[in-house]
This record gives structure tokens, C-alpha cells and sequence, in this order.
């Protein structure tokens, strides 16, 4: 089979272009970061198969946490690779529960930034891709165990900060990703499209 | 020719043109600001604020007891960003390992902000105040180099901050800073209070608040957060059971939904204040908490 060159040029530059339409965000949203359409939070997670680990854990945050993990398995495109028995270079979440006091230099219990904090999240290791999309290949995800006191509040903040984690940012929808005292313990079809529009 | 043979010179021809399209995208896209930079790709903190209101930080507020006003207000204009303290990861509680700024091991990193102070409007500043600057601390995403910041620092504007001494911070929450690096380190930097630096990036440009998450400083400054989440959605399904309880407060006193934002009863309106607008609010705050520093403004 032949075909004329600059058929085939045409052809590759547009399946280029519109590989690019799709990646570069018409708006800022709250999925994702890119630098020049910044959001608030985050950046997504590097890889479609996540894997985990939370080896020091309480026990009752280990059990919300494997909450979070099959619910993000469930309700998304993600797959949960697998728990690490310890941190790798290949684990992409990593969770910690402590009475942090100001860990990090964060003022936990918010007598000074006015929030009194529950959960943090931080991509500890983060990776430029092309075209100024950043994406998460290590985050670190803590708990304060002095407001972790029910399953509820347990499950809806390990579902939140594993929402940071892959790339979620806040929201007003029905959803764990919602800033508060908020009970909901899994993510709006708003956050599953985002995350499935990715993977 | 065959198209094995003009192979090379299509892959070649792609690859300009591939080149050029990003090279493109990336020349006529406008350099992020500098609070844009700041602000985006930093470390999410969840959890329930602990106060309504501009005027709770206002110096000489009154303690709720969770939450302590800030020891200044100021006017100013950040000239300059300089690294501060990095800290490493660890399973540690009782605190994180201070490592070197640009060190490998730097999990999280706190640059400070250099601001001319151009007015100290209420309360006072602490240690740390020299030549007509302060220096504040706050979180270096690592999404941006300081480098980059200080290269767009030209577009960091003027703002009004409240702030505290660090280190005189932590002596008043009963938790002084012991550690002589850290102590050298705390006594050196103001810390925001209250997520509260509002800056104005140009003159006459509505009042941004890069420390805040977008809807919070619609609530404290009074008008409606419009976001393209603000679709409809489902009524919720309760999430809570007798074997699931519903989530209960801790005893920390936390803000209200009814909150009190600066804008008084007015409807609401979908941009934030002029930086003028807010000065004055928070000056007649301070007026009426007895700390504003030039009561002929009251």
C-alpha cells in the first residue's frame, strides 16, 4: 500500500494536534495542575495503577484507608495496583496518622490559620511531563488522629485526601471532596468524570 | 520515491512541526503570576475553620479560644522571596526533621516573602521587623523554583496582611520554640494569620487572597464564588447510620455557615472588593478593637 508523504504528514500532525486539544484544558477546573491553566489543587497521579501504603497506620485509620483505596477502585478508571508492605519507589500514596501538633511546620490544630486541620495531602515527588502538565509520582497523605473520632469522619477524609492525591481539588457537589464537616464518603459523578476523562 | 524512503525526511517534517505547535503553545501562553505560582501546587490542608470573619483576625479581636487574632496589620508590597526552613518526611509526630533548603530529602519547603511595609495599620510587629520589612512565611510549591518566583516577583502587587512573629506566636500558644535553629528561624519570620494576606496586583484589580481555597475567601469577603463545579448534582443520600454515625464535632469551636462576611446584607456580587474597599472594613475593625494605629482614622 502507498501513500503520498504529505497524506501522511498531515495525517500524524493532526493526530498530534488533536492529542493536544485533548490534553490542554479549555478552563481551570479542579482536576489535574497545568501550569498555564492552574488549578487549586493538584497534581493527578502519574499512572493508572495506584499502589499503596499505609503500613503505619492505626488500625481503625488502616481500615478507612482501605476504604478509600476500593472506593477510588470502585468508582473510578483507576486501578489499585496493589499494597505495599513498605513504602517502594514505585508506592504513589503513602499515609500517616499521628496527634500532629505542627508537623511540617503546619499548625495542626488552626490557632493560627484558623483551620483546624484533619487531614493533609502533599505530592512529595513531582514530575514535569510535557506541555507543562505536572503529574504526582509519590504523595504523602496525614491524618490527625485527634479529629479522626468516627468511621464517618474517618472514611469521608480518607476518601478526600485520596481525591488530593490522584488530582481532585475541592468542590460544592454531593462529594467527599467537599471542605467541612461534610459526611460523604465517596466522589460526585463531577469528580469520577474528571478522573476517568484522564485514565 | 517510495514512503520507506521519504520516511526520514516525513519524520523529520512531523517532528518540526510537532516542535513548533508546543514551542508555540508554550511562547503564547502568559507567564503565570507570581501569587499564581504561589499559590497552585502547594500542600492541601482540609478541615473546619475556626472563624467567620475578617474582623476575628483584626488585632486585638477577642480569643475564641481555638483561634488567636494576629499580632499585626499591615500595608505593604513583597520586593523579594528568600528561601526559609525545609523539613524532611518521616513517621515522626512529635515534629518533622529540619533539613537544608535546597536538599534532596526536602519534603516541604517554606520560602519568605521580603515585604516593604509601608503601613503598619493596626497592632504591632515583632521581632523580625528591620529596615521597614518583615518577612513571611509561606509554602513554596514544588511546582515553581524560587528562581521562577523571583523572576515574576515584579507582579506580586501591594496587599494587606495580618501576620504575627513566629516565634512570639508560639509563646503565646504556649508552645515556645525551643530548638536554636528553629528559634533563630521563628524569630526571624512573620507567619500569616488566618490564611489573611489580601493583595491587589495592579492597581484598581480586585483583591485576590492566594492563601485561602477560592470559596473560603468569597465567604470572608463577601461575595459569590462562582466555579464551573457550581453545576447541579443529585440531592445527597444520608451517609450515616446507627452502625455508621454521622460525623460529630470535635470540641474545638469551629465557624458557622452563617457566617458574617464584610459585605454586610447587600447581595452578594460575583467579584471580590478593591483593596481600598477592604482597608477601610478592616480599619474601622481595628477602630473598634482599639487597635488601630492612627486613631485619627477612626
Amino acid at each position: 500500500m502507498r501513500m503520498s508523504a504529505l497524506a501522511l504528514v498531515f495525517a500524524v500532525v493532526a493526530a498530534l494536534s488533536a492529542g493536544l486539544a485533548a490534553a490542554t484544558p479549555v478552563v481551570a477546573n479542579t482536576f489535574g495542575f497545568f501550569v498555564y491553566h492552574p488549578t487549586w489543587c493538584c497534581p493527578k497521579t502519574d499512572n493508572r495503577d495506584v499502589y499503596w501504603n499505609g503500613s503505619t497506620l492505626t488500625s481503625n485509620m488502616i481500615t478507612a484507608a482501605d476504604y478509600g483505596m476500593a472506593n477510588l477502585d470502585y468508582q473510578t478508571d483507576l486501578r489499585i495496583g496493589g499494597y505495599d508492605d513498605t513504602a517502594g519507589t514505585h508506592t504513589d500514596l503513602v499515609m500517616f496518622d499521628a496527634r500532629y501538633v505542627d508537623y511540617w511546620g503546619k499548625d495542626w490544630d488552626g490557632s493560627s490559620t484558623g483551620v483546624n486541620i484533619t487531614g493533609a495531602t502533599k505530592c512529595v515527588r513531582v514530575l514535569a511531563q510535557i506541555g507543562g502538565e505536572y503529574t504526582c509520582d509519590r504523595a504523602e497523605l496525614r491524618f490527625d488522629l485527634a479529629d479522626m473520632n468516627t468511621t464517618t469522619i474517618r472514611r469521608k477524609t480518607a476518601c478526600h485526601e485520596i481525591g488530593h492525591a490522584i488530582g481532585l481539588g475541592h468542590t460544592n457537589l454531593t462529594s467527599c471532596m467537599k471542605q467541612g464537616s461534610s459526611t460523604t464518603q465517596t466522589y460526585s459523578s463531577h469528580d469520577r468524570s474528571h478522573v476517568n476523562g484522564a485514565w | 520515491m517510495t514512503v520507506k524512503k521519504r520516511l526520514p525526511l516525513v519524520l523529520t517534517l512531523v517532528a518540526a512541526v510537532a516542535t513548533g505547535t508546543f514551542a508555540g503553545a508554550f511562547l503564547n501562553s502568559p507567564q503565570p503570576s507570581f501569587w499564581a505560582q504561589l499559590r497552585y501546587g502547594a500542600s492541601v490542608s482540609d478541615g473546619e475553620y475556626l472563624f467567620d470573619s475578617v474582623a476575628d483576625i483584626v488585632p486585638g479581636a477577642p480569643d475564641s479560644g481555638a483561634f488567636k487574632a494576629a499580632g499585626a496589620l499591615v500595608q505593604g508590597a513583597v520586593v523579594d522571596i528568600e528561601p526559609g526552613i525545609a523539613y524532611a518526611s518521616d513517621d515522626g509526630e512529635s515534629g518533622s526533621r529540619v533539613v537544608a533548603y535546597d536538599s534532596e530529602e526536602a519534603a516541604m519547603r517554606y520560602a519568605s516573602l521580603v515585604v516593604r511595609v509601608d503601613k503598619v495599620l493596626a497592632g504591632r510587629l515583632g521581632q523580625g521587623y528591620a529596615d521597614g520589612r518583615i518577612r513571611i512565611r509561606v509554602e513554596q510549591p514544588a511546582t515553581t523554583t524560587l528562581a521562577e518566583l523571583k523572576e515574576s516577583v515584579g507582579s506580586a502587587g501591594t496587599g494587606l496582611m495580618f501576620v504575627h512573629n513566629l516565634a512570639e506566636r508560639q509563646q503565646l500558644l504556649g508552645r515556645p520554640v525551643t530548638d536554636p535553629a528553629q528559634l533563630a528561624y521563628a524569630r526571624s519570620v512573620h507567619t500569616p494569620i488566618g490564611e489573611g494576606l489580601f493583595v491587589e496586583e495592579s492597581a484598581g484589580s480586585p483583591v485576590v487572597a492566594p492563601l485561602m481555597d477560592g470559596q473560603r475567601a468569597a465567604q470572608l469577603l463577601g461575595y459569590t464564588f462562582v466555579s464551573e463545579d457550581d453545576e447541579a448534582e443529585p440531592s445527597p443520600t444520608p451517609a450515616c447510620d446507627d452502625l455508621d454515625p454521622c460525623y460529630t464535632p470535635t470540641g474545638k469551636p469551629s465557624a458557622t455557615a452563617t457566617s458574617v462576611p464584610v459585605g454586610g446584607a447587600e447581595p452578594a456580587s460575583t467579584t471580590p472588593p478593591s483593596l481600598t474597599a477592604l482597608r477601610s472594613t478592616l480599619v474601622a475593625a481595628a477602630c473598634a478593637e482599639g487597635t488601630a494605629a492612627d486613631s485619627s482614622s477612626c
